[in-house]
């Protein structure tokens, strides 16, 4: 690789934005010449901006409890044993979302006194006949358990390949196409946002909007809808004053969320929007039933 | 102008004695900073992920690495908080690599927009240290053209790589790459005036 090479994917690199493959070949070229690790790092500085973009949301309470568990538990100084209590799956975590840190950390804690006390003493001087025959068996054992779990891996690894392609080609593409929308229009300046609240105050349903009146263009994203008959759907109005535009039908999804991305190139943006998602037949008889509303100024 | 002085969170988080005496293994230290970062990570995680349980995992991953490398680290070489974020978006982009691009979550961007709007959710000291600076780099964002952002926010928020852009948006791969120079090398000249503006 030149220096030409690896000018042309600096920035690439420092987004993260090349395959594995090549990324070891670049960072390679870096380690070796001087030029080419201070142009990686100025643009790897201008990356490390981009997180500020982040809407900044509070972080939950049991994500506090569970790291300062591990900080404050009396085993924090030796950190083989914090790896062993830190990472937890989400199938772990009890219903009140707290994860169990430090009832691990104790039990991990308690087990090497375990091993050092009278049991292990009395396994080591026990004398077995045929242990060449127990090591040959243990041997056959731990080969087919690599074995089980490699090909448990590759399978896991070929669903997850299945499972994207098939989102990417059906029901996954609009819901990501709003979220790249929602990402873009939240990273512009003179974005607003606002929450459609259902008009009797229950929680039915739940949605925001995000506008951008320079761009001329809004993301709507909705969740917990109710089934529809089939003669119905969910639809998006928007009104200024006496006026109304059609948004579109908003469609559910299995999980019972929708998504929007509303282009406003030929409505007049200069006043302030109403914005409401009702439930109305299929063939429009002018019968409205609202389900969530909102203003933007 | 070569921009080799810290970058913009770096200069808003310089000189953080919790730092040093986190690195000295002094434990209120670290509370301290985990109290001033933790919305931050989190919401990187959440935004990348769009999934609070899988953002909330992430994070305490992330906040207990850097509490086994305390030892490691030198806090005279300033990088802490970009360390944090970096790591926070690696960590967040490689699970959404492992689940096969899948963000079926659509709740969590919903409430992270609602929560934009409800500023008394997040630790007020520092939107202090970096409000300022957020503005700075949305008003770079904001300066590029729509097709070079779009590029930065797919490559950094949402893990896909050159070629994976490429398919996405329907551009030729060399027209993506394109834009990705561009728009990092506006975005470092916006960003490095703006910290020499502020030295001066």
């Amino acid at each position: 690789m030149t220096c030409h090479d690896f000018l042309e994917e600096v920035d690439a690199l420092a987004l993260g934005a090349v395959s594995p493959g090549q990324a070891v070949a670049l960072q390679r070229h870096r380690l070796s010449c001087e030029r080419c690790d201070l142009a990686f790092n100025r643009s790897l500085r201008a990356v490390d901006a981009l997180p500020l973009i982040a809407p900044l949301i509070a972080a939950p309470a049991s994500l506090r409890a569970s790291v300062l568990s591990v900080v404050d538990a009396p085993s924090a100084a030796e950190p083989d044993r914090q790896r062993q209590t830190a990472v937890h799956s989400r199938a772990d975590r009890p219903a009140s979302g707290l994860r169990p840190v430090a009832e691990a950390g104790a039990a991990s804690a308690v087990l090497p006194a375990d091993r050092s006390g009278t049991p292990h003493r009395h396994r080591r001087t026990m004398r077995w006949p045929h242990w060449p025959a127990l090591a040959a068996a243990a041997l056959v054992l731990v080969v087919a358990g690599l074995s089980a779990w490699t090909y448990s891996l590759k399978r896991e690894v070929s669903e997850l390949r299945h499972a994207a392609t098939r989102s990417n080609a059906t029901d996954g593409a609009p819901a990501v196409a709003a979220q790249h929308a929602a990402l873009l229009l939240l990273s512009s300046s003179d974005t607003v946002t606002a929450r459609l609240m259902p008009p009797d105050g229950s929680v039915s349903a739940v949605g925001a909007v995000i506008w951008n009146a320079k761009q001329k263009q809004c993301v709507v994203l909705a969740g917990q809808f109710a089934p529809l008959s089939p003669r119905q759907e969910y639809h998006l109005w928007f009104r200024s004053g006496a006026k109304r535009w059609d948004g579109g039908q908003l469609v559910r999804d299995a999980a019972g969320a929708a998504e929007a991305v509303v282009s406003m190139e030929r409505w007049p943006l200069d006043a302030g929007y109403r914005i409401s998602v009702v439930v109305q037949p299929r063939v429009d008889d002018g019968s409205r039933q609202p389900v969530l509303s909102g203003e933007v100024q | 102008v070569l921009m080799m002085g810290p970058s913009v969170i770096e200069a808003a988080t310089d000189g953080d004695e919790a730092l040093s005496r986190a690195c000295r293994g002094d434990a209120a230290a670290f509370r301290l900073l985990y109290d001033r970062y933790a919305d931050l990570v989190y919401s990187v995680a959440l935004l990348v992920l769009a999934d609070e349980s899988a953002a909330e995992d992430v994070a305490q991953e992330v906040f207990l690495r850097f509490w086994r490398k305390l030892a490691s680290f030198d806090p005279q070489r300033g990088q802490f908080a970009s360390w944090l974020m970096r790591v926070t978006r690696n960590r967040a982009v490689d699970e959404v690599r492992a689940r096969g691009r899948l963000r079926t979550h659509q709740r969590a961007l919903d409430e992270a927009v609602d929560d934009l709007i409800d500023e008394h959710a997040v630790d007020p000291a520092l939107m202090a240290v970096l409000e300022g600076e957020r503005e700075q780099v949305r008003l770079a964002m904001a300066a590029l053209p729509d097709e070079q952002r779009e590029v930065l926010v797919l490559a950094y928020f949402s893990g896909l790589t050159q070629e994976e852009i490429a398919i996405k948006t329907g551009a030729p791969l060399g027209t993506v790459k394109t834009r990705i120079r561009l728009a990092v090398s506006k975005l470092r000249s916006h960003l490095s005036t703006e910290i020499e503006r502020k030295r001066a």
